[in-house]
């Protein structure tokens, strides 16, 4: 009698112990599961959100002759995309490991205190092809770019 | 006999509630797996969606098949058709995890060609396609 209580005793405290152990592992697989899939939606935001947004910029100011790409000495290589004909431009660089932009006149210098932050990236170069292709390179990958205007890029 | 039947009793519901609990863990567990493997798959195809456009743009620029071949040099990975492979990363890279066809058709129209390009992104091991793009541009004077 005495045995049957404590078979019974261990064998409550086993399938205890069993229910603690499948808990424990369903909380700390749903917690990594989750973990990497905000880790992935994360990055293809950011891919998104970088790649994307110069595209989209220069899609919006595709005019002839609007972009130049020029390198200043501290900041890096510069794209000045001109707004039509007003004089004034947008320029994309980098500043402290992020992508920023201001809009200033043409031949304003630059002021990365003024400027808005656009993404993270330590990355940042340009060219333009003989065809018109602007070629922008991030931390994020490449972004290509064909002016659909005449004479679009220089 | 009593205290028998209990016991017994006692024994078969636990069982019982081991196997539904054991069940739901088994349940769970394929849930998180899928989750896993569908959050990795959207990072593929977010990747495919930016080749697929940078192949675009790099179409819209070229004048013709040749000319692409040159745009995208590093990444030609078939020197009779017009496939172009690139790493996760997406870098250029013949042997890389994404594959990139473009099949290029022209139609004369007046005043020019309209060239007409489809898209397709696949996973270099498997063939399964991630995203398909079709685009076209206008070339004056049939260039």
């Amino acid at each position: 009698m005495k045995s049957h209580a404590s078979y019974t005793g261990l064998y409550t405290i086993a399938v205890a112990a069993l229910f603690l152990a499948g808990f424990l592992m369903l909380v700390i697989l749903g917690a990594r599961s989750y973990q990497a899939a905000a880790a992935g939606e994360s990055a293809n935001m950011q891919q998104r959100a970088l790649l994307s947004y110069l595209t989209t910029t220069l899609k919006g100011y595709d005019t002839a002759g609007a972009v130049q790409i020029s390198e200043d000495a501290s900041l890096g290589t510069v794209i000045s995309i001109a707004d039509g004909t007003s004089g004034y431009a947008l320029r994309l660089y980098v500043s402290d490991g992020n992508l920023v932009e201001d809009y200033a006149a043409k031949d304003a210098a630059l002021d990365p205190a003024m400027a808005s932050v656009i993404a993270p990236t330590n990355t940042f170069s340009a060219e333009i092809s003989e065809d018109g292709l602007l070629s922008v390179t991030t931390d994020a990958g490449t972004a290509l770019f064909t002016a659909r205007s005449e004479g679009g890029g220089r | 006999m009593k205290s028998h039947a209990s016991i017994t009793a006692f024994y078969l519901e636990t069982l019982l509630l081991v196997v539904v609990f054991v069940s739901v863990l088994l349940v769970l567990t394929d849930v998180f797996g899928r989750s896993r493997a569908q959050s990795a798959n959207a990072g593929d195809v977010n990747c495919a969606v930016t080749l697929a456009q940078n192949t675009a743009e790099a179409f819209a620029a070229a004048e013709n098949e040749d000319r692409l071949r040159e745009i995208l040099a590093d990444a030609v990975c078939d020197d009779s058709l017009l496939r172009f492979a690139y790493d996760k990363d997406l870098t250029p890279d013949p042997d890389g995890f994404f594959v990139v066809e473009l099949t290029w058709r022209s139609e004369p129209q007046t005043g020019g060609v309209l060239d007409y390009a489809d898209i397709t992104v696949r996973r270099a091991d498997s063939g399964t396609v991630l995203y398909t793009l079709n685009t076209a541009q206008f070339r004056k004077g049939g260039q």
